[in-house]
């Protein structure tokens, strides 16, 4: 009896421990909404951080954040609905590339895809 | 003779240059500083118009893959898989309805508005500020994307300035399976790489001899296919008879007054044409983006390279009841590096004239444009036209535009044209014009 009790403590605790660690990590959070909605980065692993710092500069020279938050929380390109996932973001950071309009060089478009990577890897957890 | 025109030349920019100054003022004062496009493309898929336009009409390359693909968005997934894969309740009705209807889902509908102040150094009155015209053009997709279609038709037109010809047409998408779309309607020939350049369309397009211009808009059917993803083939017939207005473009002459363009006469005939289009490097006429190796640079990271020939066969009349034979051959190129773009084109003519000498025409066209970014951007082109060996035209465009927003534009250009009636053989006149223009499309 008190083996069984002991059993159903553990897989308690570990339902527990799973349920609050990756899907916390699942929720992509953001803050503010609508036009002036953007990442929340205060959860981003160290080396992400200054890869938003581009981010966040750069993809709000033509559309809004909301645009990528979308993209990325859903699994959908919002404009031409095709699945959002790592080959597009590199196809999308090309575009972006070639674009007159961003003025990115590859460095940073190469570190906005690994940012959005990390991100679509985040949201499909 | 050369102190007056440089002088004229000085006085031209100058009041050019001061108009511009102006205008510029009044809307960096007056005007939102958000950008914000609303035209029929942009309202439908919810997107910007430098999505498709460099600095709009020109398009860029997505943009040139959306118009080959029926104004439909490049592998866009099919509107009964977006029912299905709906997240939303709304969505998926939004998405049913539309689908079911098979209409637009916003009325695809658009007006242009263009005031323009003309300097003319040969005309009496130097300055003309009545120069007003407006545009409705629609164009888009329905039936599940089976379905594009276009029209564009002028509202009126204060100054007789060129005036884009008229069109109204469908195109089938692949119809009954066929890999083929399939276009008929009243529509300018496909015989370009370009609808239009920062410049507008270059003399090699449009080029008109005997009252013939390829770029009329004509009664006609036209195949097209993109082999691959970087070949286009076009075939096209159209019959000239509906063709009676509205053909070459306007000119202003010496005297500073606006000469309409030779309307074609009709004829009896079809006329046939074909072009085949190629392009190395950049978005395929997919709209896909080229592979690029982030980590290694290469020089076809931001190079395209595009060609294009064409050939028509077809037939005018000088209003004599009889008609002539005429041919018409052409080649273009183009290359785009990061924001820069050369084009040119080369037009060669022949029409058939009762005597046996046949009427042989050149037009040589180039364009460099650069675009600093999609508010700024500016154009030289050097255009030459030879008919005969006599009537000759040389005709040098520099432009500078200023686009506060995506969907307002100032373009400040300069002709400097030795024989702007291009009517009297042997007898060429030349003016110098400057041109104001503010453009807005919503």
């Amino acid at each position: 009896m008190a083996r069984n009790c002991g059993l159903k403590a553990l897989l308690v605790a570990a339902t527990l421990c799973l349920a609050a660690s990756p899907l916390a990590a699942a929720d992509i959070k953001t803050v503010g909404s609508g036009d002036a909605m953007n990442f929340d980065a205060s959860g981003f692993p160290p080396d992400m951080k200054p890869k938003f710092e581009i981010m966040k500069v750069k993809c709000i020279k033509c559309h809004t954040m909301e645009r990528t938050i979308v993209a990325i929380k859903t699994g959908v390109a919002p404009i031409s609905g095709q699945p959002f996932d790592r080959g597009a973001t590199k196809a999308y950071g090309i575009k972006m590339l070639r674009k007159p309009d961003s003025d990115m060089s590859k460095d940073q478009v190469k570190a906005v895809v690994e940012l959005m990577n990390y991100l679509v890897d985040e949201a499909a957890r | 003779m050369g102190k007056s025109s440089s002088s004229a030349v000085v006085r031209l920019f100058s009041v050019a240059g001061a108009l511009f100054a102006v205008s510029t003022l009044f809307l960096t004062i007056f005007c939102a500083s958000r950008a914000e496009a609303i035209p029929a493309f942009s309202r439908t898929y919810k997107t910007e118009c430098t999505t498709c336009h460099t600095v709009f009409p020109q398009l860029n390359e997505f943009g040139q893959a959306f118009e080959k693909n029926g104004f439909v968005w490049p592998n866009a997934v099919p509107l009964s898989k977006k029912v299905k894969s709906a997240q939303t309740e709304e969505e998926r009705k939004s998405a049913e309805y539309i689908m079911l209807s098979g209409i637009p889902p916003v009325v695809p509908l658009s007006v242009s508005l263009n005031a323009s102040i003309l300097y003319n150094d040969k005309a009496e009155d130097n300055v003309d500020w009545k120069r007003y015209s407006a545009e409705l053009f629609g164009a888009g997709a329905f039936g599940g994307d089976k379905i594009g279609f276009w029209f564009n038709e002028s509202l009126g037109s204060q100054s007789g300035g060129p005036e884009a010809p008229s069109q109204l047409w469908f195109v089938a998408r692949d119809p009954f399976g066929i890999p083929v779309h399939l276009k008929a309607g009243k529509l300018s020939p496909d015989l370009s790489l370009w609808k239009t350049t920062l410049n507008g369309r270059m003399l090699s397009q449009s080029m008109s001899v005997d009252g013939f211009s390829m770029t009329a808009a004509q009664s006609g059917i036209e195949l097209s296919e993109i082999l691959g993803s970087r070949v286009q083939v076009v075939l096209g017939m159209n019959d000239r008879n509906n063709n009676t207005a509205k053909n070459g473009p306007s000119t202003v002459n010496a005297k500073g007054e606006v000469v309409a363009g030779k309307a074609a006469e009709p004829n009896s005939v079809n006329d046939f044409y074909g072009r085949v289009g190629v392009k190395f490097g950049g978005t395929d006429y997919h709209g896909k983006e080229p592979e690029i190796d982030l980590d290694k640079d290469s020089v076809w990271d931001y190079l395209s390279v595009s060609a294009s020939a064409f050939y028509y066969n077809g037939s005018t009349s000088k209003g004599d009841g009889v008609e002539h034979d005429l041919t018409r051959f052409g080649l273009e190129g183009e290359v785009a590096y990061q924001k820069a773009l050369l084009m040119f084109g080369a037009t060669f003519g022949e029409n058939n004239a009762e005597s046996d000498d046949p009427l042989k025409s050149t037009a040589l066209s180039a364009e460099v444009d650069y675009v600093f970014t999609s508010q700024y951007a500016v154009a030289l082109r050097y255009d030459t036209l030879d008919v005969d060996g006599k009537d000759k035209r040389n005709l040098i465009t520099p432009g500078i535009i200023y686009a506060p927003l995506q969907n307002f534009k100032l373009r400040l250009s300069a002709a400097i044209d030795s024989n702007p009636t291009n009517a009297a053989p042997g007898k060429a006149a030349s003016n110098t014009t400057a041109t104001l223009t503010a453009t807005m499309s919503f």
